[in-house]
């Protein structure tokens, strides 16, 4: 850069820019107190320190007084930091600045390139944005706000109860605010995924919480996955660290330390169990001390949590939840099911699970208290129901029905149950009337999925009819609608695919853009899959599914990745798994098969083999059919639907 | 005609003149008015900035200073302040009102004195330092903080000046330096800093006090102060910025991020508010917020006692 017109050189600026730069009133340096005293000489004297003018720098560093002021100009422009302002507006009245506490609104507030992928999944339409906020479906309630406002309001109320012990809303504030200073401090912050692979226990409610206080985006993942099922979810969410420890299969820590050279996002590996070498243990984490501050608590519009609604597929479908839309229906659905202050709240349904994660928002909505069971055994599940007197349970019919069948539930005192919710499969009506029996209180159902969490409840002051036939009506924020394949509107009664649209339904599948454009018809309806009516008061009935994936038991398991194995046995031509209906599980796994000419197979030839493919044996199938040709469409897809019925077999 | 007029002071008792101009200026809202003296300030200012370089036959220079901020406003947060804590407006007022006063009363040409930058100086250039009228004026000695002007009956002011070609008597500078209070002397003792040193945010203050409880060096980075408190080099830079870049979101998110519209809603309205003082220093000093007039309140009570009085 040159200044022809004032005679200025680049080596001009070079030489004299911090020349000019101190002699000007830049830098002052007084010494004593000459002006005061009017000690001309010795203000003279200082006056290269104090600060010259222009026209005494050009003349004692032999410039022209223009040459002096450009470069003075420049030179300061070149010094300012343009932001030091913002220093300013870190300053409370009364507060007094500290560099170390200062931290500037670009590093408070600055997301990763993950946390804004992660975002880019809160993906919703503006005009129904509007809507929620004026109708207050959405609020700026977060689960953090929650947890520290129950700790305020109740501290010693207890928010969970485990073992004969309890933890209180104080102590799992507490114990949540080190939590998330543990992860701070092993460098996660705002925005970054850790998945969480627990039972339903104390230790695992803290580290929910504690995540959730510094925006740190939980991944649930169901216990029971191993690592081959848990390497394609941590890869789609890249997950930072995975909190786990011993469930149903082992402790799957060795091998998930063994799994972070091929995920390159996932830096740590925290267990509750033995730590071997490379792992952190759970209690070193919980035991680091507090932050004095969260410099960028979550805000209700940020990500929450994220679930799976479908198996471990190379293409996962992962649900972002906002803290706007969990925490929208449960605050629609909390007065629907009579939850009350106090209350203990019993659920079987894992807290990996978006209904496990619905009762825990309902417990602190309530500031009630959270019964723990850490795995479903009928057993263990039917004597906590009665020794610890919960005041509302939620459960699954398959979890009701198995302890009515081994007769797990006679002579027991379930008289504290006021409310029974079950929901996560279709309830027959006989089994709620059964239930409702053998308690004092009501039965309630309840429609939900991880897609759209709560979308219908029965009221209490429903008739048994409704309450025990169908899952009740549409909550405050959701609407129902009932549409044929073709997507005609249906009358009152009629079977169709239900669908829904609301403050709780899903911006869009992670990283998923083909299943979200599935997942929606026009206007933001979401398309549950799921087969139902709605009558003309508005009561819905679930009759079945459109979607391939079987419930068993209330794990969802998605037949395309064991039906691609099943198809690599020498001996299928084409397989084809659908569900088979079970009085105790709901449904269970068939397999149709097509024979290759000239050979033969059987189930256990086929489970051994599935074993050598890595399915795990959880997701075998039970049944075995065989069918001389599979019905397929011209493109061969399977026509399930042309299936003959399962035989036992 | 006017010739014989100036030679004989516009026919203008001196003494009688200062104290109409006194009066007015207190009668106005002024806490102190002085008068500095011509030739010392010719001597002791820079270059080109003497009271002569913009009025040639200026006799008399007036400071005028107005009380600072309200004590409610030292406790309130620092953006805030600088919006609020300045009452220049007010010495401004009132030097524009006693330069047409003596005008209209003695027949002299004066001048309210401009505060503003001089044009011809260049950026942060200003016209005059009124800070030292103010000094020569009597009205205050400087402080630790950057040179601030500390009075120890009214704390910190605001100044405005008045040129005019009236001869008046001049005043002297205080006898003593109110600055380092008694407790900030015992704090420097301790640590090292006085609180205005020790809670400046851009650390821009140093300095040292002698064995008696006087200044004896006082450094101050002008350029850090500035950083902070003054945003007058933003606004280029955003434009170069933006121009800069060949990105045009990036370019979008210069020209319309919270910073840009801000400042361009400030130029569009004329606002001052942002360029706005740090004050932190002056928020710690006991003297700025603690000395007997300082606080606007007492000074009212005081206003009125003599009001009731006078009649």
């Amino acid at each position: 850069m040159q200044y022809p017109s004032f005679g200025i050189t680049q080596e001009m600026i070079a030489t004299y820019s911090d020349i000019v730069f101190d002699l000007s009133n830049n830098i002052q340096r007084r010494r004593g107190d000459p002006v005061r005293r009017l000690d001309y000489a010795e203000i003279e004297r200082q006056r290269p320190g104090t600060g010259m003018s222009d026209i005494e720098i050009a003349r004692r560093i032999g410039l022209t007084e223009y040459q002096v002021r450009y470069i003075r100009m420049f030179e300061e422009s070149r010094r300012f930091d343009i932001n030091q302002y913002q220093k300013l507006y870190a300053l409370g009245g009364g507060r007094r600045y500290r560099g170390a506490r200062y931290l500037a609104p670009e590093d408070r507030y600055k997301a990763s390139e993950e946390a804004m992928a992660l975002k880019a999944a809160l993906a919703f339409d503006p005009v129904q944005v509007r809507g929620f906020l004026e109708r207050g479906v959405w609020s700026g309630d977060t689960v953090a706000g929650w947890l520290a406002g129950g700790a305020e309001a109740h501290p010693d109320a207890p928010l969970m109860i485990h073992d004969g012990k309890t933890v209180t809303y104080a102590e799992a504030l507490d114990g949540a605010q080190r939590i998330a200073a543990g992860f701070l401090k092993l460098g996660l912050r705002k925005g970054d995924v850790v998945a969480l692979q627990l039972p339903n226990t104390p230790e695992y409610l803290l580290t929910y919480f504690g995540l959730v206080l510094v925006g740190i985006v939980p991944a649930l993942m169901h216990v029971v996955y191993g690592p081959a099922e848990l390497k394609p979810l941590l890869a789609h969410v890249r997950a930072k660290a995975i909190v786990t420890g011993p469930g149903p299969a082992g402790d799957p820590t060795p091998e998930l330390l063994d799994l972070r050279s091929k995920l390159p996002a996932l830096a740590h590996v925290i267990t509750t169990a033995e730590v071997p070498d490379g792992a952190l243990r759970w209690s070193d984490i919980a035991d680091t001390p507090p932050l004095d501050e969260i410099l960028d608590p979550p805000v209700a519009a940020d990500p929450l949590l994220l679930a799976f609604t479908s198996g471990t597929s190379a293409n996962p479908k992962a649900v972002l939840a906002s803290n706007q839309t969990a925490l929208s229906t449960i605050i629609a659905a909390k007065p629907l099911l009579g939850l009350e202050r106090d209350d203990i709240i019993m659920s079987v349904a894992s807290f990996t699970h978006m209904f496990g994660m619905m009762v825990v928002h309902w417990a602190l909505a309530c500031g009630g208290a959270l019964l723990l069971l850490p795995q479903f055994r009928p057993d263990r599940y039917a004597e906590l129901l009665e020794k610890g007197k919960p005041d509302v349970l939620f459960t699954a019919p398959a979890h009701v029905a198995a302890c009515l069948q081994a007769g797990l539930l006679e002579n027991k005192d379930l008289s504290s149950i006021r409310t029974a919710i079950f929901s996560g499969a279709i309830c027959p009506p006989k089994l709620a009337a059964q239930f409702e029996a053998v308690i004092d209180g009501k039965v309630q159902q309840m429609y939900g999925m991880t897609e759209a969490m709560c979308m219908a409840v029965t009221r209490p002051r429903d008739a048994k009819r409704v309450r025990h036939g169908g899952v009740g009506r549409a909550i405050p924020g959701q609407e129902l609608r009932v549409r044929s394949p073709d997507g005609a509107p249906l009358s009152p009664g009629e079977e169709g695919e239900l669908q829904v649209r609301g403050g709780a339904v899903l911006g869009s599948y992670l990283d998923n853009a083909e299943a979200t454009r599935a997942a929606f018809a026009d206007g933001r309806w979401f398309r549950t899959g799921d087969l139902g009516s709605i009558d003309e008061k508005g009561n819905v009935t679930i009759s079945g599914r459109l979607k391939d994936v079987v419930n068993r038991g209330g794990v969802k398991i998605n037949p395309t990745d064991i039906e691609a194995a099943i198809d690599r046995h020498p001996a299928v031509a084409v397989s084809a798994i659908v569900a088979a209906p079970d009085d105790l599980l709901g449904e269970r796994l068939s397999c149709f098969v097509e024979l290759m000419p000239g050979t033969a197979l059987n189930l256990a030839d086929l489970c051994k083999f599935l074993e050598q493919e890595g399915v795990p044996k959880r997701r075998w199938p039970e049944y075995l059919e065989f069918v001389e040709a599979m019905p397929l469409t011209p493109t061969r897809k399977v026509i399930k639907g042309n299936l003959p019925p399962t035989r036992a077999n | 005609m006017n010739k014989p007029m100036r030679e004989a002071n516009f026919g203008v008792d001196e003494v009688a003149a200062k104290d109409a101009v006194l009066a007015y200026g207190k009668r106005k809202g002024a806490l102190a008015v002085g008068i500095a003296d011509v030739e010392a300030l010719q001597k002791i200012a820079p270059e080109g900035f003497g009271p002569r370089d913009i009025m040639p036959r200026v006799r008399s220079v007036i400071s005028i200073g107005v009380g600072g901020p309200t004590l409610g406003a030292w406790g309130v947060s620092a953006k805030a302040m600088g919006f609020m804590g300045s009452s220049e407006g007010l010495a401004y007022k009132i030097a524009y009102g006693t330069a047409y006063f003596i005008e209209r009363e003695f027949g002299a040409p004066t001048i309210y004195c401009p505060p503003d930058s001089d044009q011809e100086g260049g950026a942060r250039i200003p016209f005059q330092s009124l800070k030292l009228h103010a000094e020569v004026a009597g009205l205050g000695a400087r402080s630790l903080a950057g040179d601030i002007l500390l009075h120890p009956e009214f704390g910190m002011m605001y100044y405005g000046s008045v040129f005019t070609e009236l001869a008046l008597p001049v005043d002297t500078p205080l006898n003593a330096n109110p600055c380092p209070a008694p407790s900030c002397v015992n704090m420097y003792r301790e640590i090292g800093q006085t609180p205005c040193m020790k809670f400046c945010p851009v650390e821009c203050l140093s300095g040292e006090i002698d064995t008696d409880g006087r200044q004896t060096a006082m450094d101050f980075d002008m350029y850090k102060c500035a950083e902070m408190s003054q945003q007058y080099e933003i606004v280029p830079n955003v434009l170069h910025s933006a121009m800069a870049t060949n990105d045009p979101d990036e370019r979008s998110n210069i020209m319309f991020g919270e910073v840009s519209k801000m400042l361009f809603y400030k130029l569009s309205v004329s606002s001052g508010g942002l360029l706005g003082q740090c004050f932190e220093c002056m928020r710690v000093c006991p003297i700025a917020t603690k000395a007997p007039m300082a606080d606007g309140v007492r000074r009212g009570a005081e206003r009125r006692a003599m009001k009731k009085a006078a009649e």
